[in-house]
């Protein structure tokens, strides 16, 4: 592990995870993770050829339960939480044009 | 202090909404300087209160928790209550269920007193990063109180409740109760529902009891836990009752001591503190013997990837769209997206959704998280060996006393360092309880960590129950 992190790359992030950072924000994130990452880089020394990787504490099999489906009847209540609604509809801006 | 108040109610020397009152005045009093609360309604508290002075009139459905006042960790939904996770992400919102935890604790007859303060989204060792200011040390104002779960240990240790609920991601539990010189416990992982649990590391977070004694948290634990359908993490394990199997006696248990842990830079004060309460354990007739854990230098940097890499993913879901802050400056649906997330997150959030998002990424993934993970299973392998030979391992739960506000907030290194003793836990999925074990000159308190195997927080208890009766910290209590 070699971290380089330019703000162009907290760019490319910062895309992919829909923030929206101007070109400030980008470049002391930039120097912030260009730190952590730095620190957590010394995970390079440890050996793990032939380690599973662990996902989860518990190895534990899938839970199931049957495929029936429930009202919650909290419809209403729920959009209440909404920003912006529409004849019980969740309300956006118009995405075709 | 559960335990007293429980006993105090069934002789009727006092009722729940006499105990409910005297609480709301003292956060009346003390709130506004510590900020440990975020929403405490009187009108609310007072209901269940009287209701759960019904049930004792009536003998009906009464438990040792019915009529207590609990405060709830402002990131776990109680109906009738906002829950903002201390972000303006979710200013405003209303759950529309309650978490598991908070459902078990109703009908037990507990009274969920208020919503305390945290970091936001429960990113953070200060408190520092709550979008509503920071929570103070109720011992040194001029401190933070640990975190995430900074509200639940300043209110518990102003009296400002008789326990609380926190939730512990890496140390959030553990970490503030030693701040605060109360007991915190972080159970094992799929011991409590994490259902109505705003989730940030999925398969790290616990909720678990921040209580003023080992016996409270005994008694909170048998109330929340236990298998839930509604969580498919949450495993179908018996729950034993935790009061009956609490002892003064630790002859014939064996405590392994892993000194990797007094590497990791701690004060003179919390390293004389932690050995010097071990051998009080070994004084009551422990047996204490050396454990090797190599790898805990690496759990701090290996839990920096995982708990971002899940955050990234869990955090996903604020998008302004169905719940939240919507931002009003947007003209499409992208625009809304970005606008509404970068308004709506604060600094510490979006770090480790940017960080998350750059070690799960395609060329990064497996030099990082796929390595992290690998790591994270080396660390299991060493407490699965050392728990071969021992029934518990004690250590320090925080390499210092609580810090000054702003000392760590440009460093975000340094401040992630403060989970150094804590995180291991989490990555294992092991329980660990902190108990008080000390004090520094300046009058702070300290904290011994208690680790246990998988599933046997009942050991952890009964070691943490031992050590606090043959000592006199917890009885300490700030101005």
């Amino acid at each position: 592990m070699c971290s380089n992190i330019t703000a162009a790359t907290i760019r490319q992030v910062a895309t992919l995870a829909r923030l929206g950072l101007s070109d400030a924000d980008c470049a002391q994130y930039a120097a912030q993770c260009q730190k952590i990452l730095a620190f957590v880089d010394q995970l390079a020394n440890v050996d793990t050829a032939h380690i599973e990787p662990m996902a989860h504490p518990t190895a534990q099999p899938t839970a199931w339960r049957d495929d029936v489906v429930h009202s919650s009847g909290e419809a209403d209540a729920i959009l209440q939480n909404a920003p912006a609604q529409q004849a019980r509809c969740f309300a956006v801006p118009q995405i075709i044009g | 202090m559960i335990t007293q108040q429980s006993e105090q109610l069934a002789r009727g020397d006092i009722t729940s909404v006499a105990l409910t009152e005297h609480y709301l005045a003292r956060v009346a009093e003390k709130n506004p300087q510590l900020n440990a609360y975020l929403w405490c309604d009187t009108a609310h508290a007072l209901a269940q209160a009287r209701a759960a002075d019904q049930r004792r009139a009536q003998k009906k459905n009464v438990t040792p928790l019915t009529g207590i006042p609990i405060a709830i960790k402002d990131l776990l939904h109680v109906t009738g209550a906002p829950t903002t996770c201390a972000s303006k992400m979710l200013a405003g919102f209303q759950p529309t269920f309650s978490a598991t935890v908070v459902e078990r604790l109703q009908m037990a007859g507990a009274v969920c007193f208020g919503k305390t303060n945290m970091d936001e989204f429960a990113m953070g060792a200060s408190n520092e990063n709550s979008a509503f200011g920071p929570v103070r040390n109720p011992w040194d104002p001029t401190r933070t109180p640990g975190g995430s779960s900074g509200g639940s240990a300043a209110a518990v240790a102003a009296d400002l409740c008789s326990g609380a609920l926190g939730s512990d991601t890496g140390g959030s539990i553990r970490q503030p109760a030693a701040m605060c010189g109360i007991v915190g416990l972080k159970p094992t992982y799929g011991r409590v529902s994490r259902y109505g649990l705003v989730a940030f590391a999925s398969s790290l977070d616990q909720i678990g009891p921040m209580t003023h004694s080992v016996k409270d948290s005994a008694l909170l634990l048998g109330a929340i836990a236990g298998h839930d359908p509604r969580d498919s993490t949450s495993l179908d394990v018996p729950v034993p009752d935790y009061t009956a199997t609490l002892s003064t006696d630790v002859r014939g248990l064996t405590i392994g001591i892993a000194e990797e842990y007094f590497e990791a830079g701690l004060t003179p004060a919390v390293e004389s503190a932690v050995r010097a309460a071990i051998k009080t354990l070994q004084d009551l007739g422990a047996r204490v013997v050396p454990v090797h854990l190599p790898h805990t230098k690496y759990a701090v940097p290996t839990y920096y990837i995982i708990a971002p890499a899940e955050a990234s993913s869990n955090l996903a879901r604020f998008d302004g769209i169905r719940f939240g802050h919507r931002s009003p400056h947007s003209d499409s649906l992208r625009a809304l997206y970005e606008a509404s997330r970068s308004e709506g997150f604060g600094p510490e959030v979006t770090r480790r959704i940017v960080l998350g998002t750059y070690v799960l990424s395609s060329g990064y993934y497996d030099a990082y998280y796929r390595k992290a993970q690998q790591v994270r299973a080396l660390i299991t392998h060493d407490f699965t060996q050392a728990f071969a030979t021992v029934d518990a391992i004690c250590t320090p739960t925080t390499p210092s006393t609580a810090f000054r506000l702003g000392e760590r907030v440009d460093d975000p290194v340094q401040m992630y360092l403060a989970d150094i003793c804590t995180s291991s836990c989490n990555l294992a999925g092991l329980p660990g309880i902190s108990v008080p074990c000390g004090f520094s000159e300046n009058n702070l308190p300290i904290g011994l960590q208690i680790i246990g195997k998988n599933f046997d927080e009942a050991c952890v208890l009964r070691i943490a129950h031992a050590y606090e009766q043959a000592t006199e910290w917890h009885k300490k209590k700030p101005l």
